[in-house]
């Protein structure tokens, strides 16, 4: 399994992020990344360089908010959280991924045959 | 949906403050960087092996930048903007590059703009009357007679008074029709007297135009009743030279030709009309005598197309109405009728010389254009090491296009700014080929319209010359262009190919060009040799124009031209001094129908075999011109007033209509329209050609009158011209002879003082412009074409430096390595030339109307085009060749 790793689909890491800051309430980019791999049992192939760019742009659409924090071990971090409107949004997506996922698994599991 | 408007907003706003954005990024990618670091110690790693895998699960700080840059501002107008940043590097780093570039651009497109602003002005620009397109001239058209002797043959002239009378009065295709014929004019009174061209005309005239004074009023019908006062309307410009801008003028009178007038009105400066040199407008109030002449061709006849009716269906109604004419009058047989709208006849005999301009200045774009994709190719293959570098560190192919394309718009830029700056310097020049009766705003100058088209060259340029390095970039392969390890690498065959192409071309383009200033070079010397039949040397022509009211009679005109003769003779260093109403060149005019004695009337189908040119002379005119006498006498005391009446004619007219005889003794008159002759006037001697109308046209029959013997009394057949043959330079008599002529009349002016030289220079000046502009196009692209063949060998030689090292090695000698590089350089430019010459034996013939006694493929000129070329690109092989001669063996290999 650890072999070959997922690619993570256009646009899914935001949800990943938005889901994940629902979950932890506020992060920084580094705990972010940390914390979707161990989710994901390690089977997501993170660059780990792509969160900011995802959380950027995440930002500029006002689903989350940022602030500098201390971290732990007393390192100046930049902190996530989930805004009111990003709650909605997380939502909004939640329900649009499940629909995609039960249409691609119905629409796979027709042509099984087919296809071998 | 919210979310995405607020994040364009955010991605806009995010481009003023990169500068925070990118440090706390920085910030927390350190962070970011410094925790994983730690965790990985943690995990048991070494410092070094923890760093090395925190790098790569991140995926490199610089690359989680730029993808950060990506996702928070606008990708597409941050990286142009780098572009320009960057070609700006990248020019200023290639200084001379950047300079041949612009200089190059400048040049064309400076060119090319001046050219442009001269068509624009002239042929584009509308005429500044309401419904310009509206306004036509109305024409004898004497096709069908086989053309009328004007300057040359000409299809159409000038009404009668008697045609514009029945014009007016049977067609329908007008609102309203006017006619009016130039005069001159004396100013008295205030200040020195003055001569003033002016136009007599039918009081409508304002009206048709639709004018508006700027001061009073314009002339209005009631003018020309029988007992109106005499009015003027002045110009702008005299109201402000002559009489300081008085606002009281206006009601006032001033004395013109001797009578009062009373100023009606001022009209704007740039009311020019027909032509610049008109500054006044009387009445004309045509006498039933003038009304009633039916040969008289001098009448302009203007109008204005009623708004429904078609330039078409008003020429149709006018030929309808001149076959009436023909029917009724004998003399308008053979005559029809014509219709040409004012614009296209004030513009129409400058289309020619504009359309070959443009074509000239366009050929020098092309050749400019082949120079520049040249250099940039040459540049390009130089650069591909760099290109390839940026390539494998991850610039798209389509950015790197984007990066050349970029390059070359900056350049662009600054030479379009350059080469409207240039094309400003030349407008003054340009202006000289501006047609005389266009209004002041005709003359070249900077406008939208001329930004705009120095905007658009220069975009095809940029597409044209930059497209090219462009696409090679594009096909760039990428393990070549790294391996080869120099910039000098392997070429692409193919790119030599087009690299030669282009010169090829160049060549090619500049032979057609250097053709043609060639003929022109050749046509303007031939003028300028031509024997004028007259000495022009040394003259001086002043004017003195007699006004009617005080020099009415044929004697008092005598008494004044003896006694002004007799004090300019006086004067010392005068040879010789004369009186005629033109002296060549001044009139391209004054011809009359004649008719011998003896013979039939003239059959109008023939009557162009019986027009001469008239002038009116003193005695000593032949003499003091330096005209040679064939047969008889000159004009001496014998032809005074009263005395039997005579003629001289010259030679043409001799053996025109008295072929292998004597015609001194014979007589001729002439029709008047109204009489069929006047008083016979016998010849009493044969005098050389002269060419009096155009330096460039064979000599016409003339006919001369004594002046003081009138054969009809208009004012235009007086002498008014004062000749005077000098011993030194004529300009410096100029203040003696103005005060020998208000010795005798302090009321006359003197006008127009000036030398036969100068009024040569005035009559070649167009044909001196064109041949100027085409030698400066000439030049301008021989030079863009050694400058393009010396690149090419330059940059061959540089990419074969290593060859050469090897072969001189091996014991190839110097003389051979030369021979070879000058061998390709004349092969390239043999090519041009061929096919230059074939092109321009194709295209030369267009220059046909503008040659004079050259051949549009005169041999001598096509010989000496291709021998210039071969040793211009001789030359410009000849450094590339050394180049290589002097390659050292030993460090060429070395570098290898």
């Amino acid at each position: 399994m650890t072999e070959t790793k997922l690619d993570l689909l256009q646009g899914t890491l935001d949800l990943l992020v938005l889901q994940t800051l629902a979950s932890m309430g506020s992060l920084h980019g580094y705990g972010l990344a940390r914390r979707i791999e161990q989710v994901s049992g390690n089977e997501v192939l993170l660059n780990q360089g792509t969160i900011y760019a995802s959380l950027v742009r995440l930002q500029q659409r006002g689903w989350i908010s940022a602030a500098w924090g201390t971290s732990d071990n007393n390192r100046r971090a930049k902190y996530y959280s989930l805004t009111r409107a990003g709650r909605k949004q997380l939502a909004v997506e939640t329900a649009n991924w499940q629909r995609l996922s039960t249409v691609i698994g119905r629409v796979l599991s027709a042509s099984d045959g087919v296809v071998k | 949906m919210s979310g995405h408007i607020r994040e364009l907003c955010e991605r806009f706003l995010s481009l003023f403050r990169h500068h925070k954005l990118d440090s706390d990024l920085s910030e927390e990618l350190a962070t970011h960087v410094e925790m994983a670091v730690e965790d990985n110690i943690r995990a048991g790693m070494n410092p070094e092996e923890a760093r090395r895998q925190a790098m790569i699960r991140l995926g490199g700080v610089e690359a989680s930048k730029e993808l950060h840059r990506d996702a928070r501002g606008l990708p597409l107008i941050e990286s142009f903007a780098q572009d320009i940043h960057y070609a700006f590097r990248t020019l200023r780093h290639s200084f001379g590059f950047t300079m041949v570039t612009v200089v190059i651009l400048a040049l064309s497109i400076g060119a090319n703009s001046a050219i442009f602003s001269l068509v624009s002005a002239v042929l584009l620009r509308p005429l500044p009357f309401p419904e310009p397109d509206r306004l036509v001239l109305l024409w004898d058209d004497f096709s069908a007679r086989g053309g009328f002797v004007a300057p040359g043959v000409v299809e159409r002239a000038e009404g009668t008074l008697a045609d514009y009378v029945a014009w007016k009065e049977r067609s329908r295709s007008f609102a309203d029709m006017a006619a009016f014929t130039t005069n001159t004019y004396t100013l008295t009174g205030s200040g020195e007297p003055e001569k003033l061209e002016g136009i007599r005309t039918t009081a409508n005239l304002f009206e048709v135009l639709g004018m508006q004074p700027l001061l009073g009023r314009t002339l209005v019908p009631s003018d020309e009743g029988p007992d109106a006062i005499p009015v003027v309307v002045i110009n702008e410009r005299l109201w402000h030279t002559r009489f300081g801008g008085d606002p009281g003028l206006v009601g006032r009178t001033i004395r013109l030709n001797g009578l009062a007038h009373t100023v009606a009105g001022v009209v704007p400066a740039d009311f020019q009309f027909p032509n610049k040199n008109a500054v006044l407008w009387v009445p004309a109030r045509f006498t039933s005598e003038e009304l009633a002449q039916r040969t008289n061709y001098i009448f302009d006849v203007l109008a204005r197309l009623k708004p429904d009716i078609t330039l078409g269906q008003a020429r149709a109604e006018m030929v309808t109405i001149a076959r009436q004419l023909q029917r009724e009058y004998p003399s308008n047989q053979g005559i029809s009728a014509t219709v040409t709208q004012l614009h296209e006849h004030l513009t129409h005999y400058v289309k020619p010389a504009m359309s070959i301009l443009l074509g000239a200045v366009g050929l020098v774009l092309l050749i400019a254009s082949a120079n520049l994709a040249n250099l940039l190719l040459a540049r390009c293959s130089s650069r591909r090491k760099e290109l390839a570098v940026r390539q494998a560190l991850g610039a798209g192919r389509g950015r790197l296009i984007r990066q050349l394309l970029t390059e070359s718009a900056v350049l662009s830029i600054f030479g379009a700014i350059g080469g409207l700056a240039l094309a400003s310097v030349t407008f003054r020049y340009l202006g000289r080929l501006v047609p005389n009766g266009l209004p002041q705003g005709a003359s070249p100058h900077l406008d939208v319209r001329v930004i705009l088209f120095s905007i658009t060259v220069t975009a095809l340029m940029v597409l044209g010359f930059g497209a090219g390095p462009a696409l090679a970039a594009a096909r760039l392969d990428l393990d070549a262009a790294l391996k080869a390890g120099t910039n000098r690498g392997t070429t692409a065959s193919g790119g030599q190919r087009v690299r030669n192409g282009l010169v090829v071309a160049e060549v090619t383009l500049t032979v057609v060009l250097l053709v043609a200033a060639g003929l022109l070079l050749r046509s303007y010397a031939k003028v300028l040799a031509a024997d004028p039949g007259f000495n022009p040397r040394q003259l001086l022509i002043a004017e003195t124009v007699l006004p009617p009211s005080k020099y009415g009679t044929a004697e008092s005109r005598s008494t004044f031209y003896r006694r002004v003769l007799d004090r300019v003779l006086a004067l010392p260093g005068v040879s010789a001094a004369a009186y005629v109403n033109y002296p060549p060149l001044m009139f391209k005019g004054g011809r009359m129908f004649f008719r011998i004695e003896g013979r039939p009337m003239p059959r109008p189908e023939d009557s162009n075999r019986y027009i001469a040119s008239d002038r009116v002379v003193s005695p000593g005119y032949f003499s003091a011109l330096g005209v040679p006498l064939r047969r008889g006498r000159y004009f001496d005391e014998r032809d005074g007033v009263g005395a039997p009446s005579a003629i001289i004619i010259n030679e043409k007219m001799a053996a025109m209509h008295w072929p292998g005889e004597d015609p001194v003794g014979r007589r001729f008159g002439f029709p008047t329209g109204v009489s069929d002759s006047t008083p016979w006037f016998t010849i009493v001697g044969v005098v050389a050609d002269m060419r009096q109308m155009d330096l460039d046209r064979p000599a016409e029959p003339e006919m001369y009158f004594s002046m003081d013997q009138v054969v009809l009394n208009f004012p235009f057949l007086w002498p008014q011209h004062l000749v005077v043959r000098t011993k030194g330079d004529p300009l410096a008599l100029s203040a003696s002879v103005r005060r020998a002529v208000w010795d005798v009349d302090p009321d006359e002016p003197v006008s127009s003082i000036r030398s036969m030289d100068q009024i040569f220079d005035a009559e070649l000046l167009n044909r001196n412009t064109q041949m100027t502009l085409f030698g400066a196009f000439a030049a301008l692209a021989l030079v863009l074409a050694s400058v393009g063949l010396y690149g090419v060998l330059s940059y061959t030689v540089a990419q074969r430096t290593s060859e050469i090292g090897v072969r001189m090695a091996l014991g190839a000698q110097r003389v051979n390595v030369v021979g070879e590089v000058l061998r390709k350089g004349l092969l390239l430019a043999v090519l041009g030339v061929l096919l230059g010459l074939g092109g321009a034996f194709a295209l030369t013939r267009l220059l046909t109307s503008f040659l004079f006694s050259v051949q549009p493929t005169d041999p001598e000129t096509f010989a000496a085009v291709s021998g210039l070329l071969l040793l211009v690109a001789t030359a410009a092989s000849f450094v590339p060749a050394l180049r290589a001669a002097n390659v050292d063996p030993v460090s060429a290999l070395r570098s290898e």
